[in-house]
């Protein structure tokens, strides 16, 4: 089920003075890895083995002028600029048990560096879950989960990350360590400081310890995805779907012949539709066949006429699948050429937020402008991501003028999720900072804001430089 | 209106300059800013009466522009401001430390836009969360939180203190429901985030809900709407003890069911209720739940069948069901009544708000019943079980120092108790002025110090409802050790 | 915002006999903390949902009257335009929990402070001397105030005038009221002093003339006479009753409208009465309050007179009305009256007698516990809050649809009909028991194609 890390050999470096952390070497709380990242400036990953060495390291690489870089699963690596300035990398690894589970109150507190699969499993005990979809289960930890945030199918029924966080500690640029929000559903005493450090990648602080709120197994989930012909459809079922009082956990299109090779060992999809309407329920086994039925009821003659079932483990296989979606060509290795690379093509992951309406509009656009893409259309949330092959040198054009243009035209944002290492694209392209709206004042405010949160809590820029929104 | 220029003279007793008054008036208008003191006395406290300050004028600002227009001249002239709704916060989130604007945001009422289909509105915020709710009415669509007070609070309020209600173990909170928000700054520069998500941004939404007017002053919210539940079960159900109420609880949860409303009533309140109302209601019970399941009429009797084989697991003197409106309506009525009950009882009352780990509700209870003994006070409860979330309601007579005294401290230790067994000092009404100097218990130096980072990033100069939420020196020197009757301090 | 102030600097001279008066006249002093300081009255409050100002909702003005009380505040020009701009429509004693009884704070305080000198004008001393307490409470008076009016509308020149503008010349407080008058039509005859049933008796029952009501609606009466008839009453009217003395008590003439009550009190009790029927909202409130309001040795038999008082929807609901034979269809919508909603807390019945009248379809009105700014004689007093009120409660109506707009009060009638008016809309205004009296007489009230508001 769960894959222990790779062990790899483990040895002091030498580094020259610049770099020299007092901490390490000095005693064993700072264990240090050599390891490297293509996104990374380091060569060493440094793992406390507490909160305190943690902090005091922060502290001391804030004195001496290094970057940290804090990684956890390493799924979403390119997912960001390339940092900017040398220093460690810092992985949670020993700090991954169960702090407290108090099954009845609906929370969990943990150590950041359990892995998603870990917890999952520890919850399965007592029939409750985080309903959050997480890409790449196994390797992808608590803390890299809340870091980037990452919308899944599940969330046009249960919401995202920031719903569930409760309360964390953190240690922040300075070395300070901070305790926000409670141990408890319910907290209106103070600021909600934990909803920053979701999905910002760490660059106002590290995360130790998150307290979640949990739910309920449900006892039954039937998923069913039926091959389509064109986007139009899709518009059509889910239009007439969203007239039934029923509310679906996953409603996505899956677009493009990538989805029968991720189905892997799931029953196989059909051969000849271009794309697929996935839609999916939970709840008690009364509810689920009165969603089931009123699917039956309400979607086009043309769509009900083939469908494939998943029920249960099987179904929970196949959302995990959808939601592993913008990881799937991480799995390779870099460098291997598959349909997406080759002819000074490269491949990379667009992710645009839109109003729900939206969505498959900009779906249509997107494979007008780069045909043979797959996508993934969370059609109720309002996420559409797509892995496109683009020529390197159009890259940063491309993506902010044609892409970009389409996503603010309505008033959406645009991410580049992934690129591969060694492609040039600017810190703004990836984050959207650029074009259009450069009037919008308030936006524009907006950041500004979001710069002076940084300067308070990470002033001498430590934590990830370069890498999220600020320089 | 009277002129402005005849009129302040050193007993006429405006802080403000002349200067700042007129500018004020050639923003808003003549008519709305009010600066005479007799105008000025209903504005130095909300629903915490026990603390009161004097603001030295009040605006009526009618749109965002105004609201803007308004912060430059304060940051200008250097005058502390502080935006109000409805004045409904039951912790002194609207009274103004230290004096200063109050900026009130009650003219701000429309409702922008409803778009159905992607689940949003857009409202000012001074909209009152049951105008927003009357709007919606045949949408099949509510906006899910539900604070008591929501006949009268404003939208922006609710932001403000990040309102809760009785349903909020399953629909969440308001910050869960606040898709964007459009907000003034400290020096009148207006900042939007939202309402479509940016994976670019930090969460601006979620820190500023929650954050009292001491970051921003909202004027605009996105807020999401939740689909109507199809059907409803609603019980009440009568336990010879809190124990036994509290256990039924927990294994309900524990048995996978999320009930939309979870509310428990101790011997007190009900004895109150009966004395008031006179409903004939059994009074040899220890607690009351009611209980309401919502959902799919598909799942909902399996739902009750668990609930009710839970309640009678766990001794439970009486059951009623409810089959139709009315009878739901009456089953939730010895709820509803709990705080009017009160009122009729007595001439002052404070309603407390601490929450613990669910589990530890009877514990939480016992206590209060041990200090409403020691302190001689009647303390009756009411409580959000589901969460946790306890409101211990004290009666007094405010005219009396010696019973208020009481109450303070009776108060505060009902609060110790509760960050003890590892909760928070409030769960919904918000830090005000009553918790502030509690703050300093339930986080360390650390934590505030991180809180005060923040605000220094929205509101550098500090001039944005100084002294409030993450208490400073400035809040000892304006609370004293405890807040007091009787005006400016 | 309504300002009624000649100056604003606190009478410092004038504070203790303020107090004095307030001592005397006003509240008792134990009602001020009832109120929990909740804040939920304020949105039901129409003067605190038009300005969002704390002064001007119940629980500010409340916490301003407990503060002159207690002598933190002096009454001035400003604490007494805050307490003035109150229309007293007691829609906040509905939607507290705590059960503040805020018209028995508010109207002795007024009332108080109106025994004080007070600064008029010569305009406003003769509206209140001469028109409101002079004219408006005797019903002939102002059927006599009324004629040259009724022969100008007859004669088609009143509406001209009115057109172009001669009214404005009038001076201000008499504008206003000229501003109110509606379409008069033909005058009917007097009632006579007796009516009896149609078939066998089941109740015998007096019927309250009031002053402004008999003098403009007279038509309203007579509707009443028949169905009550209809419902099988035997209806009493006594010729000497008189105005319920609500104007006198509400500017601060509290002994006229004593000796008003006392004569109404007489008027009524030789019938042996089964109750008596008051048809508009706010006399029925002053006659069921009249045990309140004076501590002498006539409180018993204003006990009994008061507890005998019913307002007609009230009345005819529980007696149970035979069926109405006519069809009215008509889109319909119902006004909750202040003073028949709050302060007799009636809501239901209206409904569902309106409710038995075939082929009418009601639609609920937004807002309808909002005031429209009649409040007795506010719009007179307070012009610019009572249009801004009144402009609110149309379009309200307006955006249900309905051609008819039914309220069961005088003062709402003609705040309404005024800015059906103004506003050349297509609806008419009237009296649920004029359409009820229509169904039995099975016609059909001249609505829609005449858009002149019918007597």
């Amino acid at each position: 089920m769960c894959e222990p890390l790779s062990a790899e050999a483990a040895k002091k470096s030498e580094k020259n003075e610049r770099f020299s952390i007092p901490s390490i070497g000095s005693n064993s709380r700072l264990t240090v890895m050599a390891q490297s990242c293509p996104y990374l400036p380091i060569d060493d990953i440094v793992e406390p083995a507490d909160e305190t060495s943690l902090a005091t390291f922060i502290a001391e690489s804030a004195g001496k002028g290094n970057a940290i870089y804090p990684v956890g699963g390493q799924t979403f690596m390119a997912l960001g600029a390339p940092g900017t300035r040398p220093g460690y990398g810092v992985r949670l690894d020993r700090l991954r048990s169960l702090v407290d589970y108090p099954a009845e109150d609906l929370t969990v507190t943990v150590q950041s560096g359990m892995r998603i699969c870990e917890l999952d499993a520890l919850l399965r005990e007592n029939n409750q879950r985080l309903p959050v979809d997480i890409p790449q289960p196994s390797r992808a930890t608590v803390g890299g989960a809340i870091a980037v945030n990452w919308p899944g199918p599940r969330q046009v029924r249960y919401g995202t990350l920031r719903d569930y966080v409760l309360g964390m500690r953190v240690v922040d640029g300075r070395g300070n360590r901070i305790f926000t929000g409670a141990r408890v559903v319910k907290n209106a005493a103070g600021y909600n400081l934990h909803r920053l450090y979701i999905g910002s990648l760490g660059t106002l602080g590290v995360v130790t310890e998150v307290t979640l709120m949990v739910r309920p197994r449900p006892p039954v989930h039937e998923l069913l995805v039926f091959p389509i012909a064109n986007l139009q459809l899709a518009a059509q079922a889910v239009e007439r779907f969203f007239e039934t009082p029923y509310q679906p956990s996953v409603l996505a299109v899956l677009v493009g012949r990538r989805w029968r090779a991720e189905s892997g060992d799931l029953p196989s999809l059909s051969s000849s539709a271009p794309m697929w309407l996935a839609v999916g329920f939970e709840g008690r086994e009364g509810e689920v066949r009165a969603a089931l039925e009123a699917v039956k009821r309400s979607f086009p003659a043309e769509v009900l006429r083939e469908h494939a079932s998943f029920s249960n483990e099987v179904a929970d296989k196949f959302a995990q699948t959808i939601a592993d979606f913008p990881t799937a060509y991480q799995a390779r290795s870099e460098g291997e050429s598959d349909e997406l690379s080759g002819n000074g093509k490269v491949p990379i992951l667009l992710r645009a937020d839109l109003l729900p309406t939206d969505t498959l509009n900009y779906a249509e656009r997107i494979s007008q402008l780069v045909p043979e893409t797959n996508m993934l259309v969370l059609v109720g949330s309002g996420v559409v991501q797509a892995w496109i092959s683009i020529p390197e040198h159009a890259l940063g054009d491309r993506v902010d003028k044609e892409f970009g243009h389409a996503t603010r035209e309505l008033s959406g944002s645009l991410i580049v999720g992934y690129y591969p290492a060694g492609t040039r694209l600017s810190r703004s392209t990836i984050w959207g900072l650029t074009g259009g709206n450069t009037s919008d004042v308030r936006r524009l405010m907006a950041h500004q804001i979001a710069r002076r949160i940084k300067e308070q809590f990470d002033p001498q820029n430590v934590l990830n430089p370069g890498r999220y929104i600020f320089d | 209106m009277p002129r402005i220029n005849d009129s302040i003279t050193e007993g006429q007793s405006t802080k403000l300059a002349a200067e700042a008054i007129r500018e004020l008036c050639s923003v808003v208008g003549e008519q709305n800013v009010l600066w005479h003191p007799s105008d000025l006395m209903v504005y130095e406290c909300d629903g915490y009466t026990i603390a009161k300050h004097r603001p030295d004028a009040v605006v009526f600002p009618s749109d965002t522009q105004q609201v803007a227009a308004v912060a430059r001249i304060c940051h200008r002239h250097k005058i502390p401001m502080l935006p109000r709704g409805a004045g409904t916060s039951l912790a002194g989130g609207c009274v103004p430390l230290g004096g200063g604007l109050v900026i009130m945001l009650t003219r701000m009422t429309r409702i922008l836009e409803i778009d159905l289909r992607n689940r949003f509105a857009v409202v000012e915020a001074g909209v009152r969360n049951t105008q927003l709710a009357r709007a919606l009415v045949g949408s099949g669509y509510h906006f899910a939180p539900d604070p008591s007070s929501q006949t009268a609070s404003t939208i922006g309020g609710n932001v403000a203190t990040n309102a809760g209600g009785p349903h909020t173990l399953k629909y969440g909170v308001t910050v869960n429901h606040v898709l964007g928000v459009e907000a003034v700054l400290a020096d009148g520069s207006i900042v939007q985030h939202g309402p479509v998500v940016d994976p670019g941004m930090l969460d601006l939404c979620g820190v500023l809900t929650g954050s009292e007017g001491t970051l921003a002053i909202v004027t605009k919210i996105w807020v999401r709407l939740t689909p109507l539940p199809s059907a409803l079960r609603t019980l009440r159900v009568a336990f010879p003890t809190v124990e036994d109420a509290t256990e039924a609880v927990s294994e309900i949860i524990a048995a996978g069911l999320i009930p939309a409303a979870l509310e428990l009533m101790d011997r007190g309140i009900l004895e109150a209720v009966e004395a008031a109302f006179q409903f004939g209601f059994p009074l040899d019970v220890g607690a009351v739940l009611v209980i309401e399941l919502d959902g799919e009429e598909a799942s909902l009797e399996e739902e009750l069948q668990i609930t009710r084989r839970i309640c009678e697991r766990w001794n439970a003197r009486e059951i009623l069901l409810a089959n139709s409106p009315e009878e739901r309506e009456r089953l939730w009525k010895c709820r509803k009544s709990a705080v009017a009950a009160v009122g009729r009882l007595s001439p002052s009352y404070c309603i407390q708000d601490g929450v613990v780990p669910r589990t530890k509700l009877p514990q939480i209870v016992k206590k209060v019943q041990k200090i409403s003994q020691e302190f001689n006070i009647r303390i009756v409860n009411v409580a959000h079980a589901g969460d946790g979330n306890i409101h211990p309601i004290f009666l007094f007579d405010e005219r009396e120092p010696a019973q208020v005294d009481r109450v303070l401290e009776a108060g505060r230790q009902v609060l110790e108790e509760c960050i003890a067994l590892g909760g928070s000092i409030t769960a919904e009404h918000g830090v005000g002025v009553e918790k502030l100097h509690l703050m300093r218990e339930q986080y360390r130096p650390e934590d505030l110090t991180a809180m005060r980072r923040l605000r220094e990033a929205f509101n550098p100069d500090g001039l944005l409802t100084p002294g409030k939420l993450v208490p400073d020196e400035r809040s000892l020197e304006w609370l004293g050790t405890y807040p007091r009757i009787g005006g400016a301090p | 915002m309504e300002k009624n102030l000649a100056n604003m600097a606190p009478e410092a001279g004038n504070s203790n006999l303020a107090q004095e008066a307030i001592r005397k006249w006003g509240p008792d002093p134990a009602i001020y903390y009832q109120c929990v300081h909740c804040g939920l009255c304020t949105a039901a409050c129409p003067t605190y949902t038009e300005l969002g100002d704390e002064n001007e909702s119940p629980r500010g003005r409340i916490y301003l009257m407990r503060l002159v009380h207690e002598g933190r505040l002096a009454p001035d020009a400003r604490v007494k335009s805050h307490l003035e701009l109150c229309l007293d429509c007691r829609a906040c004693e509905t939607a507290c929990p705590s059960g503040v009884p805020y018209g028995r704070i508010i109207e002795p305080f007024r009332n108080a402070l109106h025994q004080l000198p007070q600064k008029e004008s010569l305009w406003q001393r003769f509206l209140q001397r001469w028109v409101l307490l002079g004219v408006f409470p005797y019903r002939k008076r102002i059927r006599l105030a009324l004629s040259p009016v009724r022969l100008a509308q007859r004669l088609k020149i009143y509406w001209s005038l009115e057109r172009l503008g001669l009214f404005r010349l009038l001076p201000k407080p008499l504008r206003e009221m000229a501003s109110l008058v509606p379409e008069l039509g033909r005058s009917l005859p007097p009632l006579p002093a007796f009516l009896p049933a149609k078939g066998r008796p089941k109740a015998r029952v007096g019927l309250f003339l009031g002053c402004v009501a008999d003098g403009i609606f007279r038509g309203v009466h007579w509707a009443t006479a028949r169905v009550l008839q209809q419902a099988g009453c035997d209806v009493v009217i006594p010729e000497n009753q008189v105005c319920c003395g609500a104007i006198h008590f509400h500017v601060g003439d509290s002994e006229t409208a004593r000796h008003l009550a006392d004569a109404n009190l007489a008027a009524f009790s030789a019938d042996g009465l089964d109750a008596i029927v008051v048809n508009h909202a706010g006399c029925g409130a002053m006659l069921k309050e009249y045990p309140h309001h004076w501590k002498d040795d006539h409180q018993e038999a204003r006990r009994q007179f008061a507890a005998k008082i019913r307002d007609v929807n009230e009345f005819l609901d529980c007696l149970g009305i035979p069926p109405p034979p006519g069809r009215i269809p008509l889109k319909a919508t119902y006004h909750d009256a202040c003073h028949l909603a709050h302060a007799q807390r009636i809501t239901a019945a209206p409904r569902r007698l309106l409710a038995q009248i075939p082929g009418l379809e009601i639609r609920e009105l937004p807002e309808s516990e909002i005031c429209c700014g009649s409040a007795g004689t506010y719009n007179l007093l307070h012009p610019r809050m009572a249009d801004r009120l009144g402009r609110r409660k149309l379009e309200n109506i307006l955006a249900t649809g309905a051609e008819v707009v039914l309220a069961s009060n005088a003062g709402c009638l003609l705040q309404i009909m005024r800015e059906i008016r103004r506003a050349k809309a297509p609806v008419v205004a009237m009296h649920p028991i004029e359409l009820l009296d229509y169904a039995y007489r099975e016609e059909c009230p001249p609505v829609g194609n005449n858009r002149r508001n019918s007597r």
